[in-house]
């Protein structure tokens, strides 16, 4: 009984004082008491505060950042697609270009059939002993290549076929010191010979003197030796030797066709080539010229290959 | 079974000498990596095994080149047997034999090719060969031997002294 009036008398205490607290808080007795506490506990309760936000801004961040590696992760494969995409585009077109150039090509020259081909192993200059300059395409006898068939591209000439494979051929370059090619001078049509240098340069020789060559013309193939159609462009000139004690002129000749950039070349099928031995030894005098030329004759009743 | 690998990456360097090479001009030349390759594997291990590598790297390259085919096998069988001759273990670490020996296997091999494609009847002129061509490529080659004789050796070290025998 002692123990239930004992606890009664601390309950009644305790809510006299709440009550008395509740009437002082009105009265504003406890806002000095009040102002102490809260003096002594706010840093307590802003550094609470401040570790409790930053708990919750690492969990924010940590769902942010799964979030952004994930959102990163997707433009990182729409970047790597768009890229291919792009490099894909950029192919596409400088393809397109390349053909373009080559169709119109083929439509300046309707009389030969055409076999486009695509240069396997860039290999001018690159032969082991570095005397030889040649390349291999990717096409052979499978699609009717076959030795002695002229090379160009749409800027000029490139060579012709020196050896054949069923889909590979190596192509011999004009600019091989045994590679020569019977030309004429475009505008005064002075004829001679272009042949190879190490180094990939050209040579017109055998000009006649009474002829007129000069800097700046273009040299085409004549036809004449009947290793090569006529008209095809070789080259320009850069330099002429001339002088009177010789029986002919000369003249360096930088060739058009760019060959450490070759990408695709085409193959002329049509055109039979004769006596290419001879001619390839740069022996034009073996037979009559001009009667080889006769035997040249592009077939003009072959279409081009659409 | 290790002892294929050098082949193997003889072939490996036949196809860059015919891709990768052409895009490297120096002095109007290529680096012949073959060559190199060849000559410092001679110094290493000595003929036997150098004119085996100049046997593969020959037919590699010959099947590549448009030149007759046999004259860059034969010209490198050359280089392989010099090369390899009257080299004492204790010289083949040292750099400077390489450097030494790579300008004379150059012309060597050069010389050869040439008089084989002459033989052939291609004719460039052997004074213009030896400007234009011989010349610049003995020190080009130089300049390309300590880089591949450094890889070989490394090589020969791993595979130690399991020689091949023909």
């Amino acid at each position: 009984v002692q123990n239930l009036r004992s606890r009664s008398l601390a309950l009644g205490t305790l809510a006299l004082l709440v009550v008395m607290g509740l009437i002082l808080d009105e009265l504003g007795a406890l806002a000095p008491l009040e102002g102490l506490f809260l003096q002594l506990t706010t840093p307590i309760q802003r550094l609470v505060d401040s570790a409790t936000e930053r708990v919750i801004d690492a969990n924010s961040s940590l769902r942010d950042l799964r979030d952004l590696r994930s959102r990163n992760e997707q433009l990182e494969s729409l970047v790597d697609q768009l890229m291919i995409e792009n490099v894909r585009l950029k192919e596409a077109e400088a393809q397109n270009e390349d053909l373009r150039r080559k169709l119109d090509f083929r439509e300046t020259h309707p009389q030969y059939i055409l076999k486009a081909a695509e240069v396997r192993g860039r290999v001018i200059g690159s032969e082991p002993t570095n005397f030889m300059s040649v390349l291999i395409i990717d096409i052979g006898t499978q699609d009717g290549i076959d030795k002695g068939m002229p090379v160009v591209t749409e800027r000029g000439l490139v060579g012709r076929i020196q050896k054949v494979g069923t889909n590979w051929s190596k192509v011999l370059l004009v600019v091989d010191p045994s590679s020569s090619v019977a030309a004429l001078v475009q505008s005064s049509r002075a004829p001679g010979l272009v042949s190879g240098r190490l180094g990939g340069e050209l040579m017109m020789t055998y000009v006649p003197q009474e002829e007129t060559i000069s800097i700046g013309d273009v040299i085409l193939t004549s036809g004449m030796s009947g290793n090569y159609p006529k008209g095809l462009v070789i080259g320009q000139v850069t330099t002429v030797e001339q002088r009177d004690i010789d029986t002919f002129q000369s003249a360096s000749v930088r060739p058009s066709v760019e060959f450490d950039g070759l990408e695709t070349v085409l193959v002329i099928t049509t055109f039979a080539p004769v006596d290419i031995e001879g001619a390839a030894t740069g022996d034009l005098t073996t037979e009559p010229a001009a009667e080889q030329d006769a035997t040249i004759v592009p077939d003009e009743t072959a279409t081009p290959v659409p | 079974m290790t002892q294929y690998i050098p082949f193997l990456i003889l072939f490996c360097i036949s196809l860059l000498q015919s891709t990768v090479m052409p895009r490297i001009t120096v002095l109007g030349v290529h680096p012949d990596l073959v060559l190199i390759a060849v000559a410092s594997w001679s110094i290493l291990r000595g003929s036997e095994e150098g004119m085996l590598w100049a046997m593969i790297g020959g037919i590699t390259t010959d099947l590549i080149s448009g030149a007759p085919f046999g004259i860059s096998t034969l010209g490198l069988l050359v280089v392989g047997f010099l090369s390899g001759l009257g080299q004492r273990n204790i010289l083949r670490f040292d750099i400077l034999i390489p450097i030494l020996v790579i300008p004379l296997a150059t012309l060597a091999y050069q010389l050869i090719v040439l008089a084989g494609l002459t033989a052939l009847g291609w004719h460039a002129g052997w004074g213009m060969s030896f400007r234009k061509i011989i010349l610049p490529s003995m020190l080009v080659n130089s300049l390309g031997m300590p880089i591949v004789y450094v890889l070989a050796r490394s090589l020969h070290r791993r595979l130690g002294r399991e020689e091949f025998a023909w």
